[in-house]
């Protein structure tokens, strides 16, 4: 049991690298990203290739070095940052909502064909094995034991991305970054550079999501191109929905209620194959996840916990009071705003 | 030579299809102004359609009309859904995820219903024929034939009827097009409804061109009629036309010279960059140019 709750709770704070990053990217800049996934493996593949050691042929792949976990973690960040960057310089010059979601998901399926065509770089679809499990030559510890450290150790990390976040969400370049969100042509009047600031945070997710796919890739022990298919996406997706859109507290507890609700959705039903002969629980997982996502649109678009709003009735400009260090900065901008000299 | 022209036959078949769908992806688009993620299912659901009137007659023709009938369904009642979201003051990109959770919602569904396993139409031999230096089955003739009679029609619809006056009009301006008398409701009704007959014929002439229906049949289709639509401008049912020749044309012929896995690379790299460079299409309108 403790097992079972440790491997589900391990796999459900790696998600939250995952949607941490979708949300700053549609949550903070606003742009519906449907390319989350092939960052994650992205990541997840850099991780492998920096410490899996050499190929044994005839599998074939990339670097091939054995250097530690928090190295190959970093290389795997840099990476996806600048794979963010790329695709973000060509996209987010022109395109916004439908257009670069649509563009997103092209970027995702071009990925995924470079990635099971291109042989010698990333080995098709044997994909990468043997990578080892993180900091294990170091620990010794019974399986039980690592399971629950690599918990810890995941939990630390997504602590530090936590109080990250969330000094950026607080931070000048995050209320410009909402400020666009909410109304480019008024941020553009104020001298806000609307293509620089949502590359900024387009390269922040991307990085994040990587890190979330390399610490992925230490529980899973290998990679291969079959399990990053873009409807993972959806999940994500509905788990910042659920959660509340644009808010980190609310994007981790709906990533929470979605790993719980898809574990639940198919443990009731009996375990035989349906009428095709096959395994359906994945079909009904992600039919509770779309009827999930149309329910939380309907009734409550903003999530369980929404933004923040200000006094001033803007989403997202919600300061907690209990930093005075914060509101005094929050409220010298609205100083210079409001008070400008009268004729 | 002879393999170029080859592929410029096979180019043909391919635009047919993507003229079908895309068409009726922009004509429903640029009505109902709801990019529609859910196209793809709609597609699928005609090809499953087909497959299951084939257990009890082999007329070909009642299959296309029950498939068109099938993706007709779907577009109403994914209109139904929408309409309450609209009703309840729901952005735009609110109402491009419901399409994209009812997509994800149905192509589950045909998973549960018919599995994932690759199933395929019992369809007769074809004869061979030679058309200069291109040759073409029967069939493929017949799927070439199909789509220019669609897109008359669509352009007759457009051009000459009172029907297709509104659907202009409200394409234009839904205000304008209500003040005047207009009921704007009932013009997206039945945009769906033609749109989604459409989908669902394209979808049954994708199964058979295709010759693998699987439950993502339609939802991996989609990404190639957006290119088709958006490479015309998105909303311009003729630029559609034209973007469905140049996507089906390039990527076939493009298959008798690259590794033909890297065909659909090819069609998406060039939605990517006619997306970054040219999103209005390449065909602007005459109002774009004087603005």
């Amino acid at each position: 049991m403790t097992q079972y709750v440790t491997s589900f709770l391990e796999v459900g704070v790696v998600f939250m690298f995952f949607t941490i990053g979708l949300n700053i990217r549609w949550g903070w800049a606003g742009d519906l990203d449907l390319s989350v996934f092939s960052y994650v493996a992205v990541g997840a593949y850099i991780t492998a290739v920096f410490t899996a050691g050499r190929a044994v042929p005839p599998d074939e792949w990339i670097i091939g070095v054995r250097w530690p976990f928090l190295v190959a973690l970093l290389a795997a960040m840099i990476v996806g940052a600048v794979l963010s960057l790329l695709f973000g310089m060509l996209a987010l010059r022109r395109l916004r909502g439908d257009y670069f979601a649509i563009g997103s998901l092209c970027f995702t399926l071009i990925v995924y064909a470079v990635i099971s065509q291109v042989l010698p770089l990333f080995d098709s679809f044997q994909g990468v094995t043997g990578v080892p499990q993180p900091f294990e030559g170091a620990l010794k510890l019974s399986q039980n034991g690592y399971d629950i450290f690599y918990l810890v150790f995941s939990i630390a990390i997504l602590a530090v991305v936590y109080v990250f976040t969330q000094h950026i969400y607080r931070s000048p370049f995050g209320r410009s970054l909402r400020a666009i969100r909410d109304d480019p042509d008024a941020a553009t009047a104020f001298g806000r550079n609307v293509y620089v600031s949502k590359l900024k945070a387009y390269v922040i997710g991307g990085m994040l999501a990587s890190l979330g796919g390399g610490l992925y890739v230490g529980i899973l022990g290998t990679w291969n191109p079959f399990a990053w298919s873009s409807s993972e996406t959806f999940l994500l997706l509905c788990a910042v929905l659920i959660g509340g859109i644009a808010n980190t507290k609310g994007v981790l507890l709906g990533t929470f209620i979605v790993m719980v609700a898809l574990t639940e959705a198919t443990r009731y039903i009996p375990a035989l194959p349906g009428p095709n002969g096959q395994d359906d629980s994945e079909a009904i997982q992600y039919i509770v996840v779309a009827l999930l996502i149309m329910a939380v649109l309907r009734w409550r678009p903003q999530g369980i916990l929404p933004e923040k709003r200000d006094r001033d009735g803007v989403a997202g400009s919600g300061i907690p009071r209990w930093r005075p260090q914060v509101l005094l900065a929050e409220r010298r901008d609205h100083d210079s705003l409001a008070e400008s000299p009268k004729p | 030579m002879d393999t170029f022209f080859l592929g410029v036959g096979f180019g043909l078949v391919t635009a047919s299809v993507l003229a079908i769908s895309a068409v009726a992806l922009t004509l429903q688009f640029s009505v109902t102004d709801v990019p529609n993620f859910s196209h793809g299912e709609l597609m699928t659901i005609g090809a499953y359609t087909a497959l299951e009137v084939q257990s009890f007659t082999s007329n070909l023709l009642v299959g296309a009309l029950l498939a068109a009938a099938s993706g007709s369904a779907l577009a109403l009642i994914l209109n139904l859904l929408l309409r309450r979201f609209i009703r309840a003051g729901a952005k735009r990109f609110v109402l491009f995820v419901i399409t994209i959770a009812y997509g994800l919602l149905l192509q589950n569904v045909y998973q549960l219903v018919w599995g994932v396993d690759t199933r395929a139409y019992k369809l007769p031999l074809s004869e061979v024929h030679h058309i200069g230096p291109m040759i073409l089955t029967g069939r493929q003739l017949a799927i070439i034939a199909i789509a220019v009679l669609a897109m008359l029609a669509v352009h007759v619809m457009l051009r000459y009827t009172k029907f297709g006056k509104a659907q202009r009009a409200v394409a234009d301006n839904k205000e304008l097009a209500r003040v005047t008398g207009i009921s704007v409701g009932r013009v997206v009704t039945i945009t769906w409804l033609i749109t989604g007959a459409m989908a669902g014929l394209a979808g049954f002439i994708l199964g058979m061109t295709v010759g693998a229906i699987t439950p993502t049949l339609g939802f991996n289709f989609l990404l190639t009629v957006f290119a088709a639509v958006i490479i015309g401008g998105l909303g311009k049912p003729y630029g559609a036309m034209a973007g469905a020749l140049i996507i089906g044309l390039v990527t076939e012929v493009s298959a008798l010279y690259i590794d033909p896995d890297y065909t659909s690379v090819l069609a998406f790299g060039i939605l990517l960059l006619a997306l970054a460079f040219r999103p209005q299409g390449l065909v602007a309108t005459f109002r774009e140019v004087q603005a």
